[in-house]
């Protein structure tokens, strides 16, 4: 019971700001949904391995960042290998840059965030939008303070590219 | 634009991300079910031990096998590994170490655990067509082994109640290898015979059953087998398993050396992992993908290694794995996603 609570706690606080993770990490956003809640029931059912329950929406941060991958992955796989399979993935629901509520702006964001390699999108989207510092963001993705902050420059040059005048 | 803007779009991109009224119901509904799934097992296999414990499992003689004497209680997790020198170990899921040595060498027919993970099989592979012994010892080396029956790679049920092992015996032209499933209670088998099916000195393969002990999957081959219609050990229930290329031709994946192993899932079926090296995935890296038993076709990408796997294993709930490399290393991957390295040496390991 107890462990349930703790996870609905969690629940609470965090589904919000992981799901917004998710859609920015996911080509496909419409999987969003499935990988968050993938992400509590898997911290629900190992909850007794969490040593630190403190640290239950950091393993939280990071189980979602991992199945993000995973599907990423996946879909690339899907793309090259089997077309049947990519067909019977459908459902796809449109990213949020296609709907007519968002700025050019935006757009541009979303499709030159697309470009970035994995690992520096990831480090883009937990940097300005869970606002993690590089320590928070390397303990989540299991890299050095080092590597985040070269991965995070690189990205933000890639997008100063595309978007002209990013610092 | 600046970091704000950044910021600002990021949270626009993002969107509505208010949770459904439902989704935390989902959530703990889940999750209680898949804790159920691996405490259903659990108790199953326990009842099995308690069986093997006044009797009814093994003929009672002492193996020949030293073993090291009982030691403290298990502090954590462990997978049981089988070392290149025959030596079964319990070994430490969360730093690697030897929680205990259960048999210290000439280990070499395979090597698992009961549901439960009180219980270890091991087995002897033997020479020719004469079989080796399965063993059953305790896992927290509270006896000395005992001999169970005669065969090899022993694989216990998923509820605990059946064992699976490969059995040899003298036929026209060679040896025969046939596949048992016994349920020890009872003394009751099920038999698939392979005519001449043993090449001398040849591996023989790895059984693991389904998730809802059904049917078995015999690695190597890629063959399933059902249990509930019986017909001969060949090439007819292998999956047909195909991989589209990029340029839109088909190849028949290679069955020679591929790491095997069912993986408990959200349903009762589950998916077989298996390690690839195809299908347009980068070459550095191996690959272990997910396969419907029915349809042979890839579901998803599990996770990609830097080293080969060469035996893999599923914890009961799916969500662990561990796995021995083509380089002795044992690892382990979590529920989440964290790799971890627990020594070399190794040759085979179950959770």
């Amino acid at each position: 019971v107890r462990a349930d609570e703790a996870v609905a706690e969690l629940f609470a606080g965090m589904y919000s700001s992981l799901l917004g993770t998710a859609r920015l990490l996911l080509d496909d956003p419409g999987h969003a949904e499935e990988v968050v809640q993938e992400a509590f029931v898997r911290v629900r059912v190992a909850w007794w391995r969490i040593r630190d329950p403190e640290r239950a929406g950091a393993y939280l941060r990071a189980t979602v960042a991992n199945l993000a991958r995973t599907d990423v992955r996946r879909r690339a796989l899907a793309r090259v290998r089997e077309p049947q399979y990519a067909r019977a993935g459908g459902g796809t629901v449109p990213a949020a840059e296609d709907t007519a509520i968002l700025r050019d702006e935006h757009r541009r964001v979303a499709a030159a965030l697309r470009h970035l390699p994995g690992r520096q999108r990831e480090c883009i989207v937990l940097r300005y939008y869970l606002d993690l510092s590089e320590a928070e963001i390397a303990a989540t993705l299991g890299v050095t303070p080092g590597s985040v902050k070269t991965h995070t420059h690189r990205a933000l040059a890639a997008l100063g590219v595309r978007l002209e005048g990013l610092a | 634009m600046t970091e704000d803007g950044l910021r600002q779009a990021l949270g626009i991109l993002a969107g509505d991300t208010t949770p459904s009224p439902s989704a935390a119901s989902e959530v703990a509904s889940i999750a209680s079910r898949r804790v159920r799934r691996r405490r259903l097992a659990v108790g199953a296999a326990a009842f099995a031990v308690v069986l093997g414990a006044v009797g009814l499992f093994g003929d009672g003689r002492e193996s020949s096998v030293r073993t090291v004497p009982a030691g403290p209680t298990t502090p954590g997790p462990t997978v049981v590994a089988l070392t290149r020198g025959g030596a079964v170990r319990l070994v430490d899921v969360s730093n690697g170490r030897t929680v205990r040595t259960l048999v210290e060498r000439g280990v070499d027919g395979g090597v698992t655990r009961s549901p439960d993970g009180t219980t270890v099989y091991y087995g002897d592979s033997g020479t020719g067509c004469a079989n080796g012994w399965i063993h059953i010892v305790p896992a927290d080396g509270s006896s000395p082994p005992k001999r169970l029956v005669e065969g090899t790679r022993p694989s216990v049920s998923p509820d605990g109640t059946r064992l699976a092992f490969w059995t040899r015996q003298s036929g026209d032209t060679g040896c025969d290898l046939s596949l048992v499933v016994r349920v020890p209670a009872t003394g009751a088998e099920q038999r698939w015979t392979r005519p001449n099916g043993y090449f001398r000195g040849g591996p023989i393969e790895r059984i693991d059953w389904s998730p809802d002990g059904r049917r078995l999957l015999i690695s190597k081959n890629l063959l399933v087998l059902d249990l509930t219609r019986p017909g001969p050990l060949d090439g007819a229930t292998s999956i047909p398993l195909t991989i589209a290329t990029g340029n839109g031709k088909e190849v028949r994946h290679s069955p020679d050396d591929i790491a095997l192993a069912w993986r408990p899932g959200a349903g009762d079926e589950g998916r077989i992992a298996m390690e690839v090296s195809c299908c347009g995935l980068p070459l550095d890296e191996s690959h272990v993908v997910l396969v419907d038993p029915d349809a042979g076709t890839i579901d998803a990408l599990l996770f990609s290694s830097d080293s080969r796997p060469v035996v893999l294993d599923f914890d009961p709930s799916g969500d662990d794995v561990a796995w021995v490399d083509d380089k002795g290393r044992l690892r382990v991957r979590d529920t989440l996603g964290r790799t971890r390295s627990l020594g070399a040496g190794y040759r085979e390991v179950a959770w």
